[in-house]
Order: C-alpha cells, then sequence, then structure tokens
C-alpha cells in the first residue's frame, strides 16, 4: 500500500468512468428530490434543471481530477486522493454560489430562501461524499480488472514455464536416435517438436480455437509415439465439437501430457487415451480418458497445478459455465471439460464489464 | 566387458547400443524395458555393467539397481536419464555413475572406463535407500533371484537373522531387519509383536487364545501370529477402522 502513487487513481477521461460519474450524479439528484412527486409540470421541470446543475458539476469534477491525475501522477496515492476530493468539493461550492447568485438576480426561486453560504457548503460536502464513494468504487473495480488480467496471463505464462524438462530431453534423445536409423522421421519428429513449441510459447492472451488446440495436440503426440512406441495409442471422436469452439491457448496439450505421463508412460503395455466429445442441451462435453499408471506415485502434485490452471482459464476465458472436472476409477481416470455453447465474450478485448 | 541395456524408450536404447559399438571392445549382451525384465536378464546374462533409465513402468532404475545388488557378483550399474533427478544425488553419493540423455559419447567411453579400472573384484559401496519404498523384495533362493511384489506380502516373521517372507506364492528369507522394514513400508504392515508385521490387507480377525492372548488370523497362509501386549490397542485400533 505504501508505494502506491497517485497515477493509480482511476482514469476519469475514460469513457466507463465517465458514464459512472453521471449516472452517480443522477442518482444523486433523484435520491434528494425523491419526495418530489413527478405528477406536475413544476416538479419535472426542477428535476430537469437540477440534473443538469447536477451534471455539470460530475463533469467538471470528472474533467479536473483527470488533468490533476496527469499532473501529480507521481505523488503517493492519499494526496492524489484527498487533491481529488477537495477538487470535487470545490467545484460543487463554486457552481452552487455561481447558481444561488444567477438565481437571486434572476428572481426564479429554485434556491429557495436559506443562506447563500449554508447552501454552498451543504453541496460542497454533498459532492465530498459522493465523489469519494464513487472513486473508491472504480479505484476497486478497476484495480479487480487489474489483477484478472494479470493472474489470467501468469497463469499462461506458468503454462509456458511448465514444459517439463523431462520430456525435452527425452525428446531430444529420441531425435538424436533417429538421426542415425531414421533421418527422415528424425526431421519430421524435429518439425512436430518445434511447431509444439512455438504454438505453446506464442501469445497467451488470446482464444485460440478448438481445431488449434487440437492440432498442437497432435503435434504433441507424434513426438511421443517416436519415444514409446504402440505403447501410445490414441483414439479421438470428436466429430460433434465445433472446430471454431474458442478455446483459452494451451487448455488440451497439458491434459494430455498428464495423461501421457501419469498413466500410459507408466504402463508397461502402455494404453489407450481416448478423447471424446458429446453435447448436452446447452454445452459441449469434452473428455480425456487414460487407464491409470501402474505402481505408486500416479496423479502426483504436477498433475493437479496442470488441471487448477486449465480450469481457471476456462472460466476466465469462457464465463463461469465453463469448467473442469476429474474422475476416477480402477481401470479409468478421466477429465471432463464442460464447454458452454455460448461463451461470454472474451474478456481482455476491452469493452464490456459489468 | 558385457553391457546389458535397460529403457523403457526403444529409441534410447537404439541410440545406447550405436553409442556402445562406437565406443568399442564391449560387448552388449541383452536389453530390458523395465526394472523387473532388467533383474531377470542379469540374471541369467551375468553382465558386467548395466546402463539403466530410471523412470520406468513397473520398477523404476533405483530399485532395480538394488536389487541387481544381490546379484553375485553385482553388476555395475551406471544410469542414463534425461534430467538430474534429486534422487540421483544420494546415488552419486554412492559413487554409482550416471549420464544425462542424450549422453555425449565421451562420456560414456570415460565411464565404462572407470567402471573397467575400478576393477569387479572391489567391494561396492551400500546403495541408499530412496526415499520412495520399493515395489518389491528380493531374495536370492540358492542362487535364483525371487522378486514378491509388496502386494502379495501376507507377513513378515523375524526368525533368527532373516525375516521370512510370507506371500500368496510361499515364503522365501531375507537378510533384512523387521525395523527397517516396517520404516519404509510404513503403513502398509502393522505391527503385531517384536518379531512380525502383518499386511493390513490380509488381516482377516483377531482371537483369543486360549492362555488368554491374542492372535491374528491372516487370509492366504494358516500361520497364526500372536499380539503382544504392548501392540494390542494399535491392533485393535487398526482392525476395527478395516
Amino acid at each position: 500500500m505504501g508505494d502506491r502513487r497517485s497515477s493509480e487513481l482511476p482514469d476519469l477521461c475514460e469513457p466507463r468512468a465517465l458514464f459512472a460519474a453521471m449516472v452517480t450524479a443522477e442518482l444523486a439528484v433523484i435520491v434528494a428530490l425523491g419526495g418530489a412527486s413527478f405528477a406536475n409540470h413544476e416538479a419535472i421541470v426542477s428535476i430537469g434543471v437540477v440534473s443538469l446543475f447536477a451534471q455539470l458539476i460530475a463533469l467538471w469534477s470528472a474533467a479536473c481530477v483527470c488533468g490533476l491525475r496527469r499532473a501529480i501522477g507521481q505523488t503517493p496515492i492519499w494526496l492524489g486522493s484527498v487533491a481529488s476530493l477537495l477538487t470535487i468539493a470545490s467545484i460543487a461550492s463554486a457552481a452552487t454560489w455561481a447558481l444561488v447568485v444567477i438565481d437571486r438576480t434572476l428572481g426564479l426561486g429554485y434556491s429557495g430562501d436559506q443562506e447563500s453560504l449554508r447552501l454552498v457548503a451543504i453541496n460542497g460536502i454533498i459532492a465530498l461524499i459522493i465523489g469519494a464513494a464513487t472513486l473508491r468504487y472504480l479505484y476497486i473495480q478497476s484495480r479487480w480488472r487489474i489483477d484478472l488480467e494479470a493472474r489470467s496471463r501468469a497463469q499462461v505464462a506458468a503454462m509456458q514455464a511448465r514444459i517439463r524438462p523431462h520430456f525435452l530431453f527425452n525428446s531430444l534423445n529420441t531425435i538424436a536416435s533417429l538421426i542415425r536409423q531414421q533421418p527422415r522421421v528424425a526431421e519430421h519428429t524435429l518439425e512436430d517438436l518445434s511447431e509444439l513449441f512455438r504454438g505453446i510459447l506464442k501469445d497467451g492472451d488470446r482464444l485460440t480455437t478448438f481445431r488449434e488446440e487440437r492440432q498442437l495436440c497432435e503435434r504433441y503426440l507424434a513426438v511421443e509415439a517416436q519415444r514409446l512406441g504402440d505403447r501410445l495409442r490414441v483414439e479421438w471422436s470428436v466429430d460433434t465439437l465445433p472446430e471454431q469452439y474458442p478455446l483459452p491457448p494451451i487448455t488440451l496439450q497439458p491434459l494430455l501430457e498428464n495423461s501421457v505421463l501419469h498413466g500410459i508412460s507408466r504402463r508397461i503395455d502402455g494404453g489407450t487415451v481416448r478423447v471424446t466429445a458429446r453435447e448436452e442441451s446447452d454445452i459441449w462435453i469434452l473428455t480425456i480418458g487414460n487407464p491409470p499408471g501402474d505402481g505408486r506415485k500416479s496423479g502426483g502434485r504436477g498433475a493437479g497445478i496442470a488441471l487448477r490452471n486449465v480450469a481457471r482459464r476456462l472460466q476466465y476465458f469462457l464465463g463461469d459455465a465453463a469448467g473442469l472436472e476429474t474422475s476416477s476409477n480402477d481401470s479409468e481416470f478421466v477429465v471432463t471439460l464442460r464447454l458452454p455453447k455460448r461463451p461470454k465474450a472474451p474478456p481482455v478485448e476491452e469493452g464490456e464489464t459489468s | 566387458m558385457n553391457i546389458l541395456l535397460v529403457d523403457d524408450e526403444m529409441p534410447a536404447i537404439r541410440r545406447m547400443a550405436d553409442l556402445v559399438d562406437e565406443v568399442g571392445g564391449h560387448q552388449i549382451v541383452g536389453q530390458a524395458a523395465n526394472g523387473i525384465e532388467a533383474l531377470r536378464k542379469a540374471e541369467r546374462l551375468a553382465p558386467d555393467v548395466v546402463l539403466m533409465d530410471i523412470e520406468m513402468p513397473g520398477m523404476n532404475g533405483l530399485e532395480a539397481a538394488r536389487h541387481l545388488r544381490t546379484l553375485h557378483p553385482p553388476p555395475v550399474v551406471v544410469f542414463c536419464t534425461a534430467f538430474d533427478d534429486h534422487a540421483l544425488e544420494a546415488f552419486e553419493a554412492a559413487a554409482v555413475d550416471y549420464l544425462l540423455k542424450p549422453v555425449r559419447i565421451d562420456r560414456l567411453r570415460d565411464a565404462l572406463s572407470r567402471v573397467e579400472s575400478r576393477g569387479q573384484s572391489e567391494e561396492q559401496e551400500p546403495l541408499p535407500v530412496d526415499s520412495d519404498a520399493r515395489t518389491h523384495i528380493c531374495a536370492n533362493v540358492r542362487g535364483n533371484l525371487t522378486l514378491v511384489p509388496v502386494e502379495d506380502i501376507v507377513c513378515l516373521v523375524a526368525e533368527d537373522k532373516y525375516v521370512v517372507v510370507v506371500h500368496e506364492g510361499g515364503e522365501v528369507l531375507i537378510e533384512e531387519s523387521l525395523t527397517s522394514l516396517e520404516e519404509e513400508f510404513g503403513d502398509h504392515f502393522l505391527r503385531l509383536h517384536r518379531g512380525s508385521l502383518a499386511s493390513m490387507k490380509f488381516i482377516a480377525g483377531l482371537d483369543k487364545s486360549s492362555q488368554g492372548g491374542h492372535l491374528v488370523r491372516l487370509r492366504g497362509t494358516d500361520r497364526v501370529l500372536d499380539v503382544s501386549r504392548r501392540n494390542l490397542p494399535q491392533v485393535r485400533q487398526a482392525i476395527k477402522a478395516l
């Protein structure tokens, strides 16, 4: 907290924040005039006039606070907050004073017969309270969004860093062996490995498609097939899932890698990894199943981390209807992905957030 | 020297075979795809050196290396692994060599000549117990290796300086202490007495003996084991939880 700067205050020049400020001002007007009846003509006119007044204060405040934020961005955040609130209060007070003067000069009677200084003080304090609440709300919302994006980005980075050293060196060893015996196969395996790594290492902010995810998996499985030979068998029956279905990057490959690492490669006779898709009212169900590895230590800690990571990113990118579950019995370990048919819009692209 | 190659990946075996050929002066007498197969082949082929992967299904290389020590004379094990493992550090301390994959021919040549110069007669240092429990117990029965899966062991009974391993397929003697076995296999076995451990899996029930003591019945054997007064509370608790 101590080293936060005023530049972290919400940017009131942003359309979203500006809109929030205007809505807040309008709400304040409605609350303040809550007792007035909307039935008579006079009340509606007075609501209009007061709204105009409040919106003027809100927009002026937003513009000044926005300018202030740019000017004093390097000062500690508490100083910036106090300065912003004083600015808002001063604008409200000044506007009130101006209004009262104009009103009394023209004899319109909107300001009633209260002492003008009293009105200025009351409006200043109201603006101070509403301004503080609005700034706080915008601040918390922007922090929340920044945190969420950072977390999601960090998770992609973690997936990228998660390339298992064993896999890399075993693959290189396989290629070293193939170079002597079957140079063409070695060449293809090297191409598969390169494409796999290029896929894993590319920018993880954008949604990709099921088709691309599947291709990445095929590259991965091609490399593993060279290493494990006929111990590794794979069955895909995923025709029901549209190829263009959006998926977070690096969703399926870690799941298949878990299947190979903790299942197939830990079995003397290997086994079959089954990937299936089916439709259920408003979701797609994608499952990845493998026979459990024999012996101890199956499904180690690495597996759990990858699963949690994929689950979190599915929800972040596709909404709360998306998810990941695991189940197991003596003969199979299954990961089930729930993919909503109408995923929410990709959150990283600017636009909507409620 | 005669060399046995052990790896569950065919390309890895092929490459190692190529490299051994290139070094020259050694013969590959066989190959195996996991720890259990390695023990069987090593027993039959009596290699001087076993070049062995660590991560393998069934029985991994670290455990196979421990069992290989029961052979007379034991072969020298050189591990080949794709990545530095923590477990390797302990083996390195016991002067067990290892090679990192993809293996360089120079490193292989060095490792083999080190084995050659050290000679077979020299007593090998005892291997460290790796942090994981073994999957098998290995007994040397009149010169033949017998592997008993820990899962199949009914009970372990101390007799003189040996431990009788009672398993589903019979009984074998091993030269290990009951205490170290109990430490290694922790919750798999239950201590009944100073001289016996019973597999939780095979316990059938607790009876009163005619002398007023307690006995444990076991499935898969006619043996009935005494429960000492000191161990009775734990035994009762464990049986209740079954």
